[in-house]
């Protein structure tokens, strides 16, 4: 619980944390249910535009999107800040990792009732799916902040950041992308659990299309 | 006499040591950004995985090998105080940091290009991820010269070298890459 205190309120301690050995374990046990827990409520709140099941689809989805996204920008994320002088262990540097997606995760977490709520509304697909996308740029930019808090005030800071975070931005738009549909597309009288093979322009065309 | 002789043998020991150093350090670079290569050519088998695993170090190798030197006559043109051992220092610490960003980067990599429906995306993402290693490459390069003590005529000579690598790097991988070449548009 101490811990998840410290990620929302001071990103920098946080992260002084995960350079602890003996706290690594730990964090990453924790990081993983936030993420889980966190994704798997706003996952809920998305699916309810079409209620069951995609609503526990869309719950296992968006974590599974985040984890993704994690696990595949990762080493991205170590090979960019060694490039930038930050020479971090491997373990280290998870461990921020890690603890961005689960401050991520709680943010969504927090904007799950808002969306909710939209649908209980009555709130058209477009609107609903615009909604969900600010929340997960909220949620991605405060979990940037943790690695904005890693970084710290060496040299290299802006460039190490610019390269993550367009890493980051394009890797977790198309995992996104990947493990769609979240809300379920209208047009579908069942909705599938995924949508490959479908042609709809990659995730810049699914998010442009005014449907 | 005998003084002069340890320590010119000390002295050759040393330069043998420090060529060997960089020869490893330009190979270990060469050896990381395969991984690179072969994660983007996953979208197309196993032979193109192969293609590209030997088609992006060879764009560095070439750009490397043709370029370096054009940057230690350009050094020596203009008298800066560099030689040519730092020049093949600062290279292959550009070749060992762009290697490890690309090996870094390439399970990114392999998730935007073989999930994309379209494979130009998938080539456009091939390009970033080898232009941001690329340009960490650069950058370390540059810093291991001291780019700030070098003046405004180093600057130059460097921001040439820079161009001419880079467009030779691009020209290899256009012709060895079939995911960014005439294949993939």
């Amino acid at each position: 619980m101490t811990y998840v205190a410290t990620l929302l309120r001071s990103p920098a301690r946080a992260v002084q944390m995960c350079f602890a050995p003996d706290q690594q374990t730990s964090i990453a046990r924790i990081c993983l249910l936030l993420i889980a827990f966190g994704g798997g409520v706003f996952g809920l709140a998305v699916g309810s535009f079409r209620g069951s099941p995609q609503l526990f689809f869309a719950a296992l989805k968006i974590p599974a999107a985040t984890l993704l996204t994690l696990a595949t920008a990762g080493p991205a994320f170590f090979a960019i800040a060694t490039a930038f002088g930050r020479h971090w262990d491997l373990r280290s540097a998870f461990a921020i990792m890690l603890s961005a997606g689960a401050r991520s995760s709680l943010v969504l977490f927090a904007l799950a009732p808002a969306l909710a709520l939209a649908v209980d509304f009555g709130e058209g697909y477009a609107l609903v799916r615009f909604g969900a996308v600010v929340a997960y740029g909220l949620g991605g930019l405060s979990g940037l902040s943790v690695i904005v808090a890693a970084l710290g005030p060496a040299p290299g800071r802006a460039g190490a950041l610019l390269a993550f975070a367009g890493v980051f931005l394009v890797v977790g738009a198309q995992s996104a992308w990947l493990l769609r549909p979240y809300i379920g597309d209208p047009r579908d009288a069942t909705v599938p659990l995924f949508a490959h093979g479908r042609m709809e322009g990659g995730m810049v065309g699914a998010l442009w299309s005014r449907r | 006499m005998h003084v002069d002789i340890a320590s010119a043998g000390m002295a050759s020991a040393r330069v043998t040591n420090d060529f060997r150093h960089i020869v490893q350090q330009a190979l270990a670079g060469l050896a990381l950004s395969a991984s690179f290569g072969l994660a983007i050519g996953a979208r197309y088998g196993v032979a193109a995985m192969a293609v590209h695993a030997a088609g992006v170090p060879l764009g560095f190798a070439v750009a490397a090998g043709l370029a370096a030197p054009a940057l230690c006559i350009g050094v020596a043109h203009f008298d800066l105080p560099i030689d040519a051992q730092a020049v093949a220092r600062a290279v292959t610490r550009g070749l060992w940091v762009a290697g490890r960003a690309l090996a870094g980067l390439a399970p990114a990599a392999l998730l935007l290009t073989v999930t994309p429906e379209s494979p130009v995306s998938s080539a456009i993402f091939a390009a970033l991820g080898l232009a941001l290693g690329s340009g960490l490459g650069v950058r370390a390069m540059a810093q291991s010269l001291r780019l700030d003590e070098g003046g405004l005529r180093f600057v130059a000579v460097l921001t040439a070298f820079v161009l001419l690598a880079s467009l030779m790097t691009f020209r290899v991988w256009w012709w060895v890459l079939p995911m960014l070449g005439r294949g993939a548009l």
